[in-house]
């Protein structure tokens, strides 16, 4: 973490295991929940974020660390000299880097992602699901979503039978 | 803090509802939303939900269910005075897909093109079919040529006519017996109209609202069940005749003997040859050849019964276009352009239907407001997209844009997919022609120089089985 500077007011971040994460509070607003409850003075000096585990959140953190305008982890003196291309550049290479998860973390971060609204989070974290939809059959997608096939074998074959051209 | 918030997962599921729209929100298109949908009941009713999909804008407000505007047809032809070779008479129908999902450049819908193109594994019916009307996925055609080989002589005299569903089911092509009635050289000025019925068009009629999502069994075992109403005009007695064909007719489908209605000869078609169709009525809207009078024609399928009204509105004979007819609330319903773009919606005021005589009506029962301002550009074409209940509007430029009858929203039209094909200050539907048929009005006359024959809209209904829509507690467990 960058060192503390003066005159950036400070959030503290609670995952339910206990763990408290002290951000900048514009790094902490890069989540639109967040944001609300600070404009909305809902927050105090600690929010309590439901349901996100601390090694989720250290990463949600680490992400809008990387991704808060003008300073980002590599501090303000940086951004200065280089190139804003070179630095779209950079963050997407972090980013590829960054998701270089496994399966059930990267759910936790689509999932987390949805309740913090972070929406360059969640587009990063959905585009595996999105093109495994896109790309693969039914069985292919069922099986990487782990979701079961409740349907009966004649109504998904209406189901296919009704809706052909999606399904070739 | 919000706890209503606080995600939460079934019993088993890696993610919640919350994220799980979030990233069905992010998919494509509708091909890959259809997918999700058949990977398991729990997602189906994620991706099935009224909110969602007017968050998606695929349901719009206007329709009873889900349904999308895929497409137009459209079809180069050529003069009928400069071509002798009949079977040169027309290139194959293009499809210019509206739906930017389904353009996807990762996966171009070859189920779209295919059965029209030259060089894909479809050469055939299709390459000299001409798209007449679409409806809620079916798409009526008539064939250029007889199907049989070896039987041209009897092309010009018999009306080939072919229904299926292109997009849907593509085993489904049902070729119609020809109609009873001869026809001069001059097909197309001998159609005045035609509408497909679906059985959801049926159902419709029977049940009121919203309600009409869940497709009864019923209506499931007749989904590729269809009727088709063919207006035609006889030269000998200038009269039009009505005559309906039914797919399930005992005897394996046949056409009702022709029933006389009123006298083509005087009248002009406004919009597109197919009808507008509301509770088992066919509608359209044509104008008195010399007063400029408009009339609305009313068909119904069960008896072929035609009414003919005369609509007491003074219309301009300069005005820029016809009305287009449209359908607002289940009623025939029109709107006409003003010269300086301002688009008027006219509806008819609630009445007591059936107890009201023809003649009672009040004349003061239209009523126009004004729907939008399309601006100064020029307007090259106007489509009404029934199911969606919007208008499609080209303008100079071929700039498209969606205007809802309900909100009066008007949103550009972006094509995603769109390639070289279409280069930036041409029209896509209307190519270098001036003639009535393009400007809405039908053809009138002999010779004319119209390079495209009238474009098709092509709507889809979302199908899902009923069992599979009705809220079924069983399958999930709420906390």
């Amino acid at each position: 973490m960058a060192t503390r500077e003066a005159g950036k007011k400070m959030i503290m971040l609670k995952s339910p295991d206990g763990m408290e994460f002290e951000v900048e509070e514009a790094v902490a607003m890069e989540s639109q929940t967040i944001r609300k409850m600070i404009e909305d003075d809902c927050a105090d000096t600690a929010i309590l974020i439901p349901n996100i585990n601390s090694k989720i959140l250290s990463r949600v953190i680490e992400y809008c660390n990387k991704h808060v305008p003008t300073t980002g982890a590599t501090g303000a003196a940086a951004s200065d000299t280089v190139a804003p291309a070179a630095l779209a550049e950079d963050l997407k290479i972090w980013d590829a880097e960054f998701i270089k998860v496994n399966r059930a973390t990267r759910f936790d971060l689509i999932q987390a992602a949805s309740y913090l609204n972070i929406k360059g989070l969640l587009d990063l974290t959905s585009q595996t699901t999105i093109d495994t939809i896109s790309d693969n059959s039914l069985e292919e997608i069922r099986s990487f979503l782990s979701t079961k096939n409740d349907y009966l074998p004649e109504e998904e074959q209406t189901i296919r039978r009704e809706n052909q051209w999606a399904f070739q | 803090m919000d706890n209503a918030r606080v995600p939460r997962r079934r019993d088993g599921a890696e993610i919640g509802d919350d994220a799980v729209r979030e990233v069905l929100a992010r998919l494509p298109g509708l091909r890959e939303l259809l997918r999700c949908a058949a990977t398991c009941k729990h997602w189906r009713r994620l991706v099935i939900d009224r909110a969602f999909l007017r968050r998606l804008g695929l349901w719009p407000d206007t329709a009873r269910r889900p349904c999308i505007l895929a497409g137009v047809f459209s079809q180069m032809c050529y003069s009928r005075d400069d071509s002798r070779d009949k079977r040169s008479l027309y290139a194959p129908p293009r499809f210019i897909n509206l739906q930017a999902g389904l353009g996807d450049v990762r996966h171009p819908p070859r189920t779209f093109y295919s059965f029209v193109t030259i060089d894909g594994d479809d050469r055939g019916l299709f390459h000299l079919a001409r798209p007449l009307a679409a409806r809620r996925g079916f798409l009526l055609a008539r064939l250029l040529q007889p199907y049989s080989p070896g039987n041209r002589d009897d092309g010009p005299s018999k009306l080939h006519l072919a229904v299926c569903r292109p997009l849907l089911d593509r085993s489904s092509m049902h070729l119609l017996p020809p109609p009873p009635f001869n026809m001069d050289d001059y097909l197309d000025n001998n159609i005045i109209g035609c509408a497909i019925i679906t059985a959801a068009d049926h159902a419709a009629t029977t049940t009121g609202d919203d309600s009409l999502l869940p497709v009864d069994h019923k209506q499931q075992q007749d989904q590729s069940v269809f009727q088709v109403l063919l207006m035609y005009k006889d030269n000998n007695d200038g009269f039009a005749y009505a005559c309906a064909y039914s797919s399930d007719a005992p005897g394996g489908g046949g056409w009702t003997a022709p029933v006389r209605s009123y006298l083509a000869s005087r009248y002009t078609r406004c919009g597109p040859r197919a009808g507008l169709v509301t509770r088992g009525i066919v509608h359209w809207l044509f104008m008195h050849y010399q007063n400029h009078q408009i009339y609305a024609l009313k068909v119904s399928m069960d008896t072929l019964h035609a009414t003919l009204a005369e609509i007491p509105i003074e219309v301009h004979p300069t005005m820029p276009r016809p009305p287009i007819p449209c359908t607002v609330e289940g009623r025939l319903s029109f709107v006409t352009i003003r010269e300086d773009g301002v688009a008027d919606l006219w509806t008819k005021q609630e009445q007591d239907d059936t107890v009201v005589k023809e003649k009672e009506q009040d004349d003061n029962a239209w009523q126009n407001s004004e729907l939008t301002n399309l601006g100064s550009e020029r307007i090259s074409s106007v489509f009404f997209a029934e199911s969606r209940g919007a208008l499609l509007v080209e303008q100079h430029g071929g700039v498209l844009s969606i205007v809802d009858l309900k909100s009066k929203e008007k949103l550009p039209m972006h094509l995603r997919d769109e390639t070289g094909e279409h280069s930036r200050g041409t029209c896509r539907f209307l190519e270098s022609c001036s003639s009535s048929c393009c400007r809405g009005y039908s053809h009138g006359y002999r010779g004319t120089t119209c390079l495209q024959a009238p474009p098709v809209l092509y709507e889809m209904d979302w199908v899902f089985p009923s069992t599979l829509v009705s809220p079924e507690a069983r399958g999930e467990k709420q906390e």
